[in-house]
């Protein structure tokens, strides 16, 4: 049977955090659901514990594949591996710090995705797993020299500019709905931004340069621990990708951004917030 | 350029792009950009854009080095590798 929606999770070690995460998955009001795991070659029982979920999906009704690179392949690679696999006409990008908070944003982001033909792309209002939850990421913004602001971050869940759908220049793919066909015509996600960062953004201006739109939906809640999955490995240091990969987009989108009404430069920073450890983090209430 | 020109100038490239709220000539060429002044690598892009707009340097893709922006100093150091004529 084929189904309408595939969920694509990538996987890295840090398997205490996947172990929170991915079970709530399951908790998600919509079937029938695909769900395709690749593993980037973890070596601390994420690949055994993988396997033992898959059972566990199977029976609440979620057709699962796993796939285990036998090295570690880049987010690009790797969520291009699971579009080759996926059966679905609607994808959804998940990273493995991401957890359920509302039971239906499938149907949510699915409702808003297919509300408009030009709509290639949605993604939810991230909070963080703290109480009260404040914002994590509604939306991205671009200011025109090509600083990214996380619009709302460290703001009150339930402010008002942020409770309302609309446009954006750019979502995370920490979470994001995606129509499958307008990202396989546009190659997927660019294996040059191997093996992390921006590779998302590009990929919404790709979309968008072809006249598509990528929309917020705060209808939706996830929670995101932020940074758990792109935040550096040993053998991936993140400032220096950050620098890279930060260039290369500037440089690849500056005609697109420099023309748009992005943040100003002084808001596109990263704020510095203190939050309790991830190891506190318990309970992630449903809703 | 001297020395001292040369890292007054790279401080107040620091301070205006990443919109610090300090005086330039407070900070320490020898501390640590990123313990002592809050400088994270979104921050580090910001500074190698600065380095290209305004001292003409060109930091290709693969040749960034976290050490090269470590302190006032060392990133002093970097301009003045890179202006050297080779």
């Amino acid at each position: 049977m084929k189904c309408p929606v595939s969920i694509v999770v990538l996987t890295r070690n840090k398997l205490e955090i996947t172990r929170l995460c991915l079970p709530t998955i399951l908790h998600s009001s919509c079937r029938p659901l695909e769900l395709i795991v690749v593993d980037n070659a973890s070596t601390d029982g994420t690949r055994e514990w993988l396997e033992n979920f898959a059972g566990t999906a199977e029976r609440a009704n979620v057709r699962t594949t796993l796939v285990f690179n036998s090295r570690p392949e880049g987010c690009s690679t790797a969520r291009n591996q699971a579009i080759d696999r996926a059966s679905g006409d609607v994808l959804i990008f998940v990273d493995n710090d991401v957890a359920v908070r509302t039971r239906r944003w499938i149907e949510i982001l699915l409702d808003t995705l297919l509300s408009s033909p030009d709509i290639c792309m949605v993604g939810p209002k991230l909070v963080y797993p703290f109480p009260p939850h404040p914002i994590q990421c509604a939306g991205v913004g671009i200011s025109r020299t090509g600083r990214v602001q996380f619009i709302g971050r460290g703001e009150p869940r339930d402010d008002p500019r942020f409770c309302s759908r609309r446009e954006t220049q750019c979502l995370i793919s920490a979470c994001l709905m995606a129509r499958r066909q307008p990202v396989v015509q546009a190659g997927g996600f660019d294996e040059e931004f191997n093996p992390v960062q921006f590779e998302d953004f590009d990929l919404c201006y790709r979309l968008r340069e072809k006249g598509l739109k990528t929309v917020y939906e705060p209808a939706a809640e996830m929670y995101h621990m932020e940074s758990v999955t792109t935040g550096g490995t040993p053998e991936v240091h993140n400032p220096a990708v950050v620098v890279r990969h930060g260039l290369l987009f500037k440089r690849k989108w500056r005609h697109m951004f420099e023309r748009e009404k992005g943040p100003p430069d002084s808001e596109a920073r990263w704020k510095r917030l203190q939050f309790p450890p991830l190891s506190s983090v318990t309970e992630l209430p449903l809703v | 350029m001297t020395e001292e020109k040369l890292e007054s100038r790279l401080k107040k490239m620091v301070v205006r792009r990443l919109f610090m709220k300090i005086d330039p000539d407070s900070i320490d060429a020898g501390k640590s950009l990123v313990d002592d002044y809050g400088v994270d690598s979104v921050s580090l892009l910001e500074l190698v854009v600065g380095l290209e707009e305004e001292f003409g340097i060109k930091v290709e893709d693969q040749e960034f080095d976290v050490n090269n922006f470590r302190t006032i100093e060392a990133l002093a150091e970097f301009v003045r590798s890179k202006q050297q004529p080779s």
